[in-house]
């Protein structure tokens, strides 16, 4: 497995261009992991922003969420830890799928993990919940 | 016992064993300093992950632009290289109108902090 190959040998000086971002290559490994999980078992298009956004930031997010081909079946989650903001966009066809109500669960669990400290738990958690509740309904 | 050993043992080996102890407390956090705190600045490059960049519009070319596979074991359709570009881009589509005219309250948008 390359998480286990990477944590053998540091190598940071080659890869600091690449892991320039705040997760190690074992965390993106896991939000990649879950992304994927999340699209194939959903049918739903999931991705993750984490960074700045312009104020107001419910506008940024709803701008990048509109970026995404397909965004009627999109959803978004942006974070921004510099602002402590979470957003999590959905598309109108997804919204059917996924109401506020349970977004609302999963951005409580997420800002949970996100005031310990733990950016990549708090994404992989509210991936899971969001597809499993998105699954869970359509059985 | 001479000045030498006697400036040896009572302040040579309390500095040693002082030197131990903060290696030990901060050397491993110092090597996983890239890590968001709370309340601490976070100064990465925005990132944004699409499990599959064929289906975004904006992220497409850019994700072709991007160092894929640069990281080994990687699978190239994590685009994990943020770009300002494409940021910026999408910043200035928004403006030119696409973001307003967008009818309100038909997309789900839940708000959270900490």
């Amino acid at each position: 497995m390359a998480a286990g190959e990477d944590r053998s040998g540091p190598a940071t000086a080659a890869h600091v261009d690449v892991l320039d971002g705040p997760f190690t290559t074992r965390q993106l490994l896991r939000i990649d992991e879950a992304l994927l999980l999340a699209d194939s078992t959903t049918g739903l298009t999931f991705s993750v922003y984490v960074g700045d956004l312009e104020e107001p930031t419910e506008e940024h997010a709803l701008r990048l969420h509109d970026q995404l081909d397909n965004s009627e079946n999109a959803v978004l989650i942006a974070v921004s830890p510099n602002q402590r903001v979470l957003e999590i966009v959905t598309g109108e066809q997804a919204r059917e799928r996924l109401p506020d109500k349970y977004c609302g669960l999963a951005a409580m669990s997420m800002t949970a993990a996100f005031a310990g400290g733990d950016l990549a738990g708090g994404i992989v958690t509210g991936l899971r919940m969001l597809a499993e509740q998105v699954a869970g309904r359509r059985r | 016992m001479t000045v030498y050993e006697t400036a040896l043992i009572f302040a040579g080996i309390p500095a040693a064993v002082v030197a131990v102890v903060t290696g030990a407390v901060y050397g491993v956090s110092a090597r996983r300093a890239k890590r968001y705190r709370p309340g601490r600045p976070f100064e990465f490059v925005p990132v944004w992950f699409v499990a599959n960049p064929r289906r975004t519009t904006g992220g497409s070319t850019a994700a072709g632009a991007l160092p894929a596979g640069a990281r080994k074991g990687d699978r190239p359709e994590l685009p994990t290289g943020g770009d300002p570009a494409t940021q910026e881009r999408s910043e200035a589509t928004a403006e030119a109108g696409v973001g307003p005219v967008r009818p309100r309250g038909v997309k789900g948008v839940v708000h959270g902090s900490w």
